[in-house]
């Protein structure tokens, strides 16, 4: 983004190239969270931790006949590549892991992957409404990992047409639909 | 250049602050820029990234929210009132239009005397005959999309460049409205539908909130910006200024501002032009306080920051069995109706509102309101692609207890005192919006919707009214050639100039305001005194 030293020489100069690059229709950047081969040593959540994770995310979106969980779709390794992007959101949550554990031993005193659904849900209801904020981290980086995944966009035929890329086909606009719009009268105050 | 050679400084490099820069600069004058932020490398815009729709939902640097972005060019706002809005800005060369859809509708005739006409608010000293020709001249200069010969809005040369596509989310409203019997118009846009000048057409990937790298649309750091800086103009980025400094009669004689590495350092000018928007504009003023002024420049009959506009909105949304293409084409909007625009006392409020086709985002957004659970999928299905959305922008018309005022405990990365936005709606902008739900929903049953979702209404935060352009000294803050009262060579030229808010999206008349004041400011302050 903005950086301290970039001039106007530089702005410049980066038109230039981008509408070059642009016009070649084939430049379009890396997804920002790519798949993570990390072990667990490297992660900021360990095994049971990001077990807790699954099983959460899971449950928020959980798997039909036609489409994958979230975890299906890498949604626990998309968290840790956004941890290692941005390890102050790292207590967050482990702040969330140990919050949905200690919900699940008080409400059936079990670890929360020993659940079944109706009980994982019933945990994941109870924060929702004890603690919104934490649940709000569940949700919204369940549906970030979601919908930002290209396998799911296929899935529900979304083409994302990255700029840079070549865009959608679009008919021009076709004047002939305002024919009967042309001959009202002037509705604008005369003043 | 140096600092004893200054004619104008102008504070705010966005839409405002380019205009006035290259105006001047082209008439003649020795113009320097103070910006707070940089120049944003387009290759850096969320928009190349599949992944884009990640800077809208999450905190970070491309936030619409200066609040949420956080960045060290940003000022914090706080907010208050009944109806506290959400704020949208940017700091950076080209300001706001970086974010912006490029929506380029102008303000009708009757938007400049509500008072004349309907009894209300205040008339402007200016009418829409004085703007015209710099409307004009501003579309030309920055390749206006569109068609000319709408029945709303008075005459038109023909537009720049041709209408953008409709697709079938505009073709679908057409039909609403052609069943009903309203009024509609395909869009002007500050989009470029064909190359123009050295700027590549749109290509319609409807990124264009996270960025235009193909510089298809109209930023000011892509089109005033470049001829400015051609003529002579000088741009001090990472400058944030603190305070407009006055000497001892009362004259603005120049500002005191924060270079990159955060030191002071003090510039003097025989002219100094505000263009910093409807929140930083009054923010500079309040914090600008001395011996003569002491609550602040331009401040003598308290009405800096008072008459906060915003426009009232409701985002409303038709879904259809058949599947829809709203996350497809530009992000402006394809289409609007101002069947609802003028008064028509019968309604139960005085003005009017517009109705804009409104496209959506991907995906991601169009998930967030869609319960988590094993109906995630089934409600999702039925929402994507299947939305049309229709936006209503509100005649916002000013009042005293919507205000913008200095927080008292936040500051930004200078320490400069924070911005306090507090905004209520009034009763009549309810009833307003009351109506225009019950249209929009009309419309888009008659478009073929099988449900109309109408969530909470919300503020679009276009920054307006806080400086206000009056017909006297009582009851404004500038003249009408944008001058400050009681400070010969003071001007703001922004939205706050701004006496009322219309029901239109304000960057096309806050470009020709800036035309109109820069023409202004040359006959009165830079070249009649030199």
């Amino acid at each position: 983004m903005n950086t301290n030293n970039w001039s106007r020489r530089k702005f410049t100069k980066a038109v230039i190239s981008a509408q070059a690059l642009l016009a070649s229709g084939v430049l379009a950047l890396p997804l920002a969270c790519a798949e993570s081969n990390k072990t667990e040593s490297d992660t900021p959540l360990d095994k049971l931790q990001q077990e807790t994770l699954k099983f959460a995310m899971d449950e928020i979106i959980p798997a039909n006949d036609k489409m994958p969980s979230a975890s299906e779709t890498g949604s626990v390794n998309y968290v840790l590549n956004i941890l290692e992007e941005l390890p102050d959101l790292s207590p967050l949550f482990i702040s969330l892991t140990d919050k949905i554990e200690d919900q699940s031993l008080q409400l059936s005193g079990s670890a929360f992957s020993k659940l079944n659904s109706e009980r994982r849900i019933a945990v994941l209801t109870t924060i929702e409404q004890t603690e919104p904020g934490l649940f709000k981290v569940l949700k919204d980086f369940t549906y970030e990992s979601y919908y930002t995944n290209d396998s799911v966009h296929k899935l529900i035929s979304y083409e994302p047409h990255p700029t840079g890329t070549t865009g959608p086909e679009m008919e021009p606009f076709d004047e002939q639909l305002l024919d009967r719009v042309k001959n009202i009268p002037a509705m604008y105050t005369k003043i | 250049m140096n600092n004893d050679d200054i004619d104008v400084l102008v504070i705010g490099a966005g839409a405002a602050g380019a205009v006035v820069s290259w105006s001047l600069t082209e008439k003649g004058a020795k113009v320097v820029c103070l910006e707070q932020g940089g120049w944003v490398d387009p290759l850096s815009f969320p928009s190349l990234k599949p992944d884009y729709e990640t800077h809208l939902t999450r905190e970070g640097d491309f936030n619409l929210s200066p609040n949420l972005r956080n960045r060290k060019e940003d000022y914090p706002v706080t907010t208050d009132g009944e109806n506290p809005p959400f704020i949208m800005m940017f700091n950076a060369v080209g300001g706001s239009t970086i974010h912006w859809q490029g929506i380029f509708p102008r303000f009708h005739p009757s938007d400049f005397k509500v008072k004349t006409l309907d009894g209300v608010a205040d008339d402007w000293p200016i009418s829409y005959w004085d703007l015209e020709p710099y409307y004009e001249f501003n579309d030309k200069m920055i390749g206006v999309s569109g068609l000319n010969g709408d029945p709303a809005n008075p005459p038109r040369t023909k537009r720049p460049t041709p209408p953008l596509p409709l697709g079938k989310m505009g073709n679908t409203l057409v039909k609403g409205f052609e069943k009903l019997g309203w009024h509609w118009w395909v869009n002007d846009h500050g989009i470029i539908s064909k190359q123009y000048k050295d700027r590549a057409a749109c290509m319609l990937h409807g990124k264009c909130m996270f960025g235009c790298p193909m510089g298809a649309k109209a930023t000011t750091d892509r089109t005033y910006w470049p001829l400015a800086i051609e003529k002579g103009a000088e741009i001090r980025t990472w400058s944030r200024v603190k305070e407009i400094t006055v000497d001892n009669t009362g004259k603005a004689k120049g500002a005191i501002y924060f270079d990159k590495e955060g030191n002071i350092q003090e510039i003097k000018a025989k002219v100094v032009v505000v263009c910093c928007n409807g929140i930083g504009t009054p923010r500079l003023l309040l914090n600008s306080k001395s011996n003569l002024f002491p609550d602040g420049l331009g401040n003598g009959n308290g009405l800096v920051g008072k008459n906060f506009m915003v426009h009232p909105t409701h985002f409303i949304n038709g879904i259809f069995e058949e599947a829809m293409d709203g996350h497809i084409g530009p992000m402006g909007s394809p289409l609007f109706s101002q069947e609802f625009y003028e008064t028509d006392e019968s309604r139960g409020f005085k003005r009017g509102y517009m109705l804009l086709g409104e496209r959506t985002f991907g995906p991601l957004f169009q998930a967030q309101d869609i319960p988590w659970g094993k109906n995630h999928h089934a409600e999702f299905g039925k929402i994507f692609p299947h939305q049309i959305g229709l936006t209503v922008v509100a005649d916002d018309l000013p009042e005293e207890t919507n205000m913008v005022t200095l927080d008292d405990k936040e500051v930004d990365s200078n320490g400069i005192s924070a911005a306090k936005a507090t905004y209520s709606l009034s009763e009549n902008s309810k009833q307003m919006l009351n109506h225009a739900v019950e249209k929009s929903t009309e419309v888009l049953m008659a478009a073929g919707a099988k449900e109309v979702i109408v969530p909470p209404a919300t503020n679009l935060a276009h920054l307006m009214g806080t400086a206000r352009m009056g017909t006297s000294e009582k009851n404004s803050v500038v003249d009408k050639n944008n001058k400050v009262h009681g400070i010969p060579n003071l001007y703001v030229v922004d939205g706050s100039s701004f006496t009322t808010g219309a029901g239109v999206n304000p960057t096309s008349t806050i470009m020709a305001l800036a035309l109109r004041a820069a023409d202004k400011i040359w006959e009165n302050a830079v070249h009649g005194k030199s």
